[in-house]
């Protein structure tokens, strides 16, 4: 009898567990770069791990520094295997067209676009103009000589957008403030970075900001320097270098994560943009503690500016800006 | 506009360093008859090699100096072992060293982001070596701040100019470096060991590329990423070329090349060209091809045996 007890009590615990992985989605996630880059690709692989520890039942596999030339085959191979497979460069938008035509029963995600590109791929998109917006309030207020640097990485997808929400912000909040703007013409070119945020810094830019990964080379120039700060856009910019960063928004993919799962909960697969903004949770700023860095009232407007963001999403026109 | 020029300046020229470098290292090699488009490769594992002796020691905190130069040491001497790798490859074994090389280049590159992510991870710093203004000469307008306010390295950069001139054109050992490059069979048949003389001219150059590679993450962005070298490894195989296998040469196409980034970048900034950005991004690179056109007519002539195995054995 005990033996019939324990052999029904071992099939019932396995047929639990089999339901528990049925319902799992096997994800997987392209990365143009590796997960611990402090930057992109760690945003998303953080942001999956949150998702995971909010109780979404995902079995998550990352797919590292895949080039471009190689995305085709990659994807190929996880359409195979992937209830979801998530496509986190624009630069794999061609490829994860063409495959996702062939595959038509697996759902794909893409970032970044705004772009409706089939009726199995989401697309999302972080509304990026916010946080530049937020970023151009401070530097605009923060600024002694009324000069600031950006440094640009590529004129497209979410940089296009922060670049032109904080140029925005910045000639609404100090409108005789100035910007100088180089770009890279890439997203990982530290070494190049670095270089823009030398000539900012010796043409005389006290406040200097930039996206993409690539920033850290350009944080650590004005880290050497002695005077100039950096506005930053992930919070690791804050903590590694609090004697410089007034303050950093971080790209909180949970809601992108979430907002995919759930919609493929309701039978959805695809043919819709997910936005990435304050009103969803997707963007989280931290401030300095330093009060001699960014002061209370910086600190306030920056907020005030958040909070109607947040009730308002949607609202910042980047698009009337028109670059010097 | 006199701030313009002086901005543009003072930007290039530390970057010049490292194209210098590697481009001096490689023309020792190339003038001995091989050529090493592992450059970027060895490059990129001088870079990792030159910032984790510093971050194991102190991490992203201030170190001692000697320190920093065990890095720079340790960057060179992985360097050198590269080089001599690469040399049982061609020289040993006479593989066709355009693949070869590109392979050195797969090879180091892909072996250096692995043992980065391994011993460092992440996007971490090193606070590396700072910039060591000269008393006195550092203080004079202009020039005080464009040439004696730069990092050590770069001052040690254009040193090694004369110094590799000296020894490519006034020692016995330069005189046997290009002889193998020039006619080995004249060489081998005078009593000198062809196949050493390579190693030897190897192991230098790539000695010089490993510390390029330190330079840029030790000294100038004081961090390692998979892409820090940027493609400089190449470019500084094709300097050797513009250069025409001379050190002076190489300074000309070092600087030319850093110079027209920096003043891409500043006229980016200043916003005075209302050129499409990609455009004054590509211009260093436009620059570089259309004066290899030109230098391609000149009357100077490269080792004659640059990229051709030597087998004492046989007749070719």
């Amino acid at each position: 009898m005990k033996k019939i007890v324990f052999l029904l009590a071992a099939l019932l615990m396995l047929a639990l567990s089999c339901a528990a992985v049925a319902d799992s989605i096997s994800m997987a996630v392209i990365y143009p770069d590796t997960v611990d880059d402090k930057g992109w690709c760690q945003s998303m692989d953080n942001a999956i791990k949150k998702a995971i520890a909010d109780g979404y039942e995902i079995d998550y596999t990352p797919v590292e520094s895949v080039a471009a030339a190689d995305a085709p085959n990659t994807l190929d191979q996880l359409a195979e295997n992937y209830d979801l497979i998530l496509v986190h460069a624009a630069t794999y938008t061609a490829a994860t067209i063409e495959i996702a035509a062939e595959y038509p029963d697996q759902i794909f995600a893409l970032g970044t676009s705004d772009k409706l590109l089939g009726e199995n791929i989401f697309t999302y998109m972080p509304m990026s103009e916010e946080t530049g917006y937020i970023n151009g309030i401070i530097a605009g207020m923060t600024t002694k000589v009324n000069k600031v640097g950006i440094v640009g990485s590529t004129d497209g997808g979410d940089s296009y957008r922060y670049v032109r929400g904080f140029i925005k912000a910045l000639q609404e909040t100090n409108p005789d403030a100035e910007y100088m703007l180089s770009w890279t013409g890439s997203y990982s070119d530290t070494v190049g970075a670095g270089q823009i945020g030398q000539t900012f810094i010796d043409a005389g830019c006290d406040v200097l900001v930039g996206p993409a990964q690539q920033a850290i080379g350009a944080l650590r120039i004005v880290d050497a320097a002695d005077g100039p700060v950096w506005i930053g856009q992930t919070t690791s910019q804050l903590t590694d270098f609090p004697g410089c960063v007034l303050a950093a928004a971080d790209y909180d993919y949970s809601a992108v994560v979430k907002g995919v799962i759930d919609r493929m909960a309701e039978g959805k697969t695809g043919n819709e943009c997910i936005p990435l903004n304050y009103n969803n949770g997707g963007f989280i700023y931290t401030f300095s503690e330093n009060a001699e860095l960014l002061p209370e009232d910086v600190k306030a407007a920056a907020q005030a500016a958040i909070d109607n963001l947040t009730a308002a999403p949607n609202t910042v026109d980047y698009n009337s800006i028109v670059l010097e | 506009m006199l701030d313009f020029i002086i901005l543009f300046l003072t930007v290039g020229i530390p970057l010049s360093s490292a194209l210098l470098l590697a481009s001096l290292g490689e023309t020792v090699n190339q003038r001995s008859g091989v050529f090493n488009l592992g450059c970027e490769g060895i490059m990129s594992m001088g870079a990792f090699v030159g910032m984790l002796i510093p971050f194991l020691v102190g991490g992203s905190g201030k170190v001692a100096w000697y320190v920093n130069l065990s890095g720079l040491v340790a960057a060179a001497a992985v360097g050198a072992l590269l080089g001599l790798l690469f040399g049982v490859v061609v020289i040993r074994f006479s593989a066709p060293q355009g693949i070869a090389g590109i392979g050195m280049q797969l090879f180091a590159t892909g072996l250096a982001g692995s043992l980065y992510r391994h011993f460092i991870g992440g996007a971490q710093g090193v606070a590396g070596i700072d910039a060591l203004p000269i008393p006195f000469l550092c203080d004079l307008p202009i020039v005080g701040k464009m040439f004696f306010s730069c990092n050590p390295m770069v001052y040690f950069a254009f040193l090694m100019v004369p110094v590799v001139h000296y020894l490519l054109f006034k020692t016995p050992w330069g005189l046997r470096v290009r002889a193998c490059g020039t006619m080995p069979r004249a060489a081998d048949s005078m009593g000198i060991d062809v196949s050493r003389t390579r190693y030897q001219a190897l192991a230098f150059g790539s000695a010089m590329a490993g510390l390029a590679g330190a330079y840029l993450s030790v000294c100038y962005a004081k961090i390692f990423t998979d892409t820090l070298i940027g493609g400089r490894g190449f470019i500084a195989v094709a300097l050797v070329y513009f250069g025409r296998w001379s050190p002076v040469g190489v300074l000309g196409g070092a600087l030319l090349f850093s110079l027209a980034q920096a003043l891409q970048l500043a006229v980016q900034a200043y916003g005075f060209s209302s050129f499409p950005y990609e455009f004054l991004v590509m211009l260093p690179y436009i620059l570089v091809v259309v004066v290899l056109v030109f230098v391609g007519k000149s009357k100077h002539v490269g080792p004659a045996m640059l990229g051709k195995a030597f087998n004492r054995e046989m007749r070719t």
